[in-house]
């Protein structure tokens, strides 16, 4: 019965191809950029939260009762083996790394900068946020640029491998990898080893015990600090005691964020809480969690756990309101852009059906005379409409999926001053689009909502049929 | 003739006609009020801007641009602006220095960038001495050495009062680390919270003194025109008049603001050419509709001596009156809307915080100018065109001695 149905309805469609084409086509349309949209949207708030959380931040903090608000020395506390194993027993939680931070004057020769410090266990960072696969081992700087140009690799090149700005590399891969992409394939095979040759710099990654720093990438272009020099930091320790220290630096890394990028010095949290006096304490502990959907939930076991006032256990959504907001207001106007979409395609939906309704009415008619119930003969309709909006769906998300797949595998690398912009909110300049299901099912159910309040109009015209008007119609 | 006979067809099957009439102007009153919005808001930022933080033009050391240290200065600003302060187009002139410092207090201590500025001339340039908070300080209004004026969420961020001591460590030009306890005088609050936690403000002496720094000299010389559009032209002069100088627009200094209000008149018509899109769709749709339903008719008016001409004109008209009504009433319900919320605002303090980290007002006026008004009406019009060309074709197609026999 069904089926029969079903095939009268598919055939129905194809009765009056050009319709079907010109409705299908114009919900596809609507499907297509609602779907570009919200990859492209999607993506960029994804860059922009993995760039704070992953990056540093973690998904959870714990704290001295009231330190995020102020972030001074006031707030220390200690933390012994026991409430670390207690805080590493909870389900969820992947990861535990203990976190000192402060400010401080970095200075190197004549340049002096306000600098983040970040005391970090190396093994357990590395651990939580890759630190040791950001350490940059090739760089091209102006003393790299003349070496290259000597050695015969072309100006031009340098000056298209400048203006990409991608000038500093981890490994021999990436080196290869965004190389091709710059200069192309056969211009980085023949010139590859020269430019590791002439680029590399002898870069380490923090020893448990170690005396030196790490150093942000952009940090040290200011500095103008290479691997081997000493660092002043200058602050103001534990109880207002003054802090300085010097340190050899032993590597660069390159931190996405560029903001942090710009002032982070990290050191081994020994060394950290020397040079502040503060001798066993912590500002924070960052906690990783394994499925970070239940983000919420693992923070109440946590603070359960503590069962302590004196702690505050923090989301990075609440310690990073700003960048929740800016995300949230920027999704309500993408969010209002689009239902402006939906409801104009609901219109030219509902503009179809009517017609179609209209044209059809002697057949509707002459069907009920024949005896067909007008129910049964609704179904009917309404079974096309919905093949009709699935076929338009359908076709938008096939049209979209080759166009949103090599955005998400080939981020839109900007350059130039849009990609100073970007950089100065502290997001890596580059438009990666999201590739996941949920955006997908969230649009395409949007607007087959859209398209069942628009057909709803010509349908209950279907029941008021008045069958002898209508066969002489 | 046409004319009239085509706006008559429109009406002879309201429905459908009010549905597609109805579809157009909702989608440019959208189009048109949200415009209205983007815009709004990005006019309050740009004259907030321009007003407090950049000026129009500035001039700088070009080696400052890239490393702001303390002896990186423009030599005899003073002559500078003497002779700047006679072009015709130039309103005010102030000279600056500005420094990296940390500033430090009881509590904690954090990174700032310190304006050494001479208050009477600065006010004529700046309109920060507006922004202070009320109850929050007398500004420079007392002779008092070592003043300094602070924003908001720094002053919560250190916990400083009005009167509260601050401690600036800086360089001095001989490379020295100085420490000198300033007075708060003032407590600014501008819609700009990256703004307020880093800047603060002292006066030029006292900051030259401390550093050692030739007062004749400044890193910053601020000018502020008679007419924002004039900046482009100005700056080339004065970068022909001063060749060893770096010569910045507002659009260079903050870029994020040059490119969106670059952007921002693309990212206008772009979303309305998306939503006319849509509509488009639905036009089509409708005028085929209209088309394969008046085939006997058409054939009718082809076979009495009709050509073909008029026939393409008189769908084409039909296209352009129906997307026109709509486009007209969109436009006029959204000037209507603009318009009513331009006296009143519409306050998405709810996201304020979000917004004024980036530097936005929380509270929207909206406004979009008669131009806009112009090209969406305008595009409008191209819609209907291009939206026609298809059913007027198809019409054009038709055989007269078979429409008229077509039964429907």
């Amino acid at each position: 019965m069904n089926f029969i149905n079903l095939r009268l309805a598919w055939r129905n469609i194809w009765r009056n191809k050009r319709r079907t084409y010109i409705t299908a086509s114009s919900i596809m349309f609507a499907i297509f950029f609602a779907l570009i949209m919200r990859a492209y949207q999607l993506g960029v708030y994804k860059n922009m939260t993995d760039s704070v959380v992953q990056a540093y931040m973690g998904f959870i903090q714990i704290h001295e009762k009231d330190y995020w608000k102020e972030k001074t020395m006031e707030y220390l506390f200690a933390a012994n083996d026991d409430f670390m194993k207690k805080v590493g027993s909870i389900k969820n939680v992947s990861m535990v790394a203990p976190r000192f931070e402060s400010f401080a004057l970095a200075s190197a020769g004549l340049q002096t900068k306000v600098a983040i410090i970040a005391g970090i266990d190396p093994q357990k960072e590395n651990q939580m946020s890759s630190l040791s696969k950001k350490v940059i081992r090739y760089k091209l700087d102006e003393k790299s640029e003349q070496q290259l140009f000597d050695h015969g690799f072309p100006k031009e090149l340098i000056s298209t491998i400048n203006e990409s700005r991608t000038k500093s590399f981890t490994t021999k891969d990436d080196v290869k990898k965004k190389l091709s992409k710059i200069i192309g394939e056969a211009n980085t095979l023949k010139y590859l080893d020269i430019f590791f040759r002439e680029t590399k710099i002898e870069n380490g990654y923090l020893n448990q015990e170690d005396d030196g720093v790490l150093i942000g990438n952009r940090l040290a272009d200011f500095l103008k600090l290479s691997v081997g020099d000493t660092l002043v930091l200058m602050g103001q320790g534990y109880h207002g005691i003054s802090a300085a220290g010097k340190y050899p630096v032993r590597g660069i890394v390159g931190i996405p964020n560029p903001e942090l990028d710009n002032q982070i010095v990290y050191l081994t949290i020994g060394q950290c809480q020397k040079l502040y006096s503060a001798e066993n304490m912590l500002t924070a502990i960052s906690i990783n969690l394994k499925n970070p959907h239940e983000m919420d939930q693992t923070k109440a076991e946590l603070i359960s756990a503590l069962h302590s006032n004196e702690y505050e256990v923090m989301t990075w959504k609440e310690m990073d309101k700003v960048l929740v907001q800016q995300i949230d207001s920027d999704n309500y106007s993408g969010l209002i852009m689009l239902w402006i979409l939906y409801v104009i395609v609901g219109f030219g939906v509902f503009g179809t059906v009517l017609m179609m309704t209209a044209e059809r009415r002697k057949e509707f008619g002459v069907m009920v005379a024949l005896g067909m119930q007008k129910y049964k003969l609704g179904y009917v309709v309404f079974i096309e409409l919905i093949l009709l909006s699935f076929i338009g769906i359908l076709a938008g998300i096939v049209l979209s999926l080759p166009v949103i797949k090599y955005f998400a595998v080939n981020p839109i690398q900007l350059t130039g001053s849009m990609a100073d912009m970007m950089e100065m909110y502290g997001i890596e300049p580059s438009l990666p689009f999201a590739w996941q299901t949920d955006y997908f099912m969230a649009q395409s159910g949007s607007v087959f909502i859209i398209i069942l309040i628009a057909i709803a109009y010509p349908l209950a015209k279907i029941f008021a049929l008045d069958t002898m008007k209508s066969l002489r119609g | 003739m046409i004319n009239s006979i085509a706006w008559k067809n429109i009406w002879r099957n309201k429905l459908r006609s009010s549905v597609v009439i109805a579809a157009v102007t909702f989608g440019i009153l959208a189009g048109v009020f949200s415009a209205g919005l983007m815009n709004g808001m990005v006019e309050r930022r740009l004259r907030a801007a321009i007003e407090l933080e950049t000026s129009n033009v500035q001039l700088h050391n070009p080696k400052y641009i890239e490393n702001k240290e303390l002896t990186f200065a423009i030599n005899n600003a003073d002559g500078i602006i003497a002779s700047l302060i006679k072009m015709p187009e130039v309103k005010a002139i102030a000279k600056r220095m500005k420094i990296m410092a940390m500033a430090n207090t009881a509590s904690s201590g954090t990174g700032v960038v310190v304006y050494g500025i001479e208050p009477e001339k600065e006010k004529l340039v700046s309109g920060i001495y507006k922004k202070i908070l009320p109850g929050e300080g007398p500004y420079f209004e007392t002779d008092r050495k070592n003043s300094i004026v602070i924003g908001q969420k720094l002053a919560e961020k250190l916990k400083l009062k009005l009167k509260s001591k601050i401690v600036i460590t800086l360089q001095t030009v001989d490379g020295m680390m100085v420490n000198a306890a300033f007075k708060v005088v003032g407590i600014y609050k501008t819609s700009n919270s990256m703004f307020d936690e880093m800047n603060i403000f002292v006066r030029y002496n006292d900051l030259a003194n401390l550093t050692g720094f030739n007062e004749q000299n400044a890193h910053e010389i601020a000018i502020l025109l008679n007419d924002t559009n004039l900046s482009d032209d100005v700056a080339q002069k004065l970068t022909k008049q001063f060749p060893n100088l770096d010569v910045m627009t507002w659009k260079e200094i903050q870029p994020d603001l040059g490119i969106t209000v670059e952007f921002l008149n693309i990212m206008l018509y772009f979303y309305v050419i998306i939503i006319l899109l849509a509509l488009g769709f639905g036009i089509v749709n409708t005028m085929l509709m209209v088309v394969l339903e008046r085939i006997k008719e058409l054939g009718m008016l082809m076979a009495v001596g009709m050509n073909k001409m008029r026939i393409f004109k008189m769908i084409m008209l039909e296209t352009i009156y129906l997307s026109l009504t709509g486009g007209i009433l969109g436009i006029t319900l959204g000037i209507i809307l603009i318009q009513i919320f331009q006296q009143h605002g519409i306050d998405l303090s709810i996201y304020g915080e979000g917004f004024s980290a980036i530097g936005y007002d929380s509270m929207i006026y909206p406004s979009i100018g008669i131009d806009y008004y112009i090209g969406t009406f305008l595009l409008v019009i191209l819609t209907g065109i291009i939206a026609s060309i298809y059913p007027a074709r198809k019409a054009l197609k038709l055989n007269p001695a078979e429409a008229v026999r077509t039964e429907i």
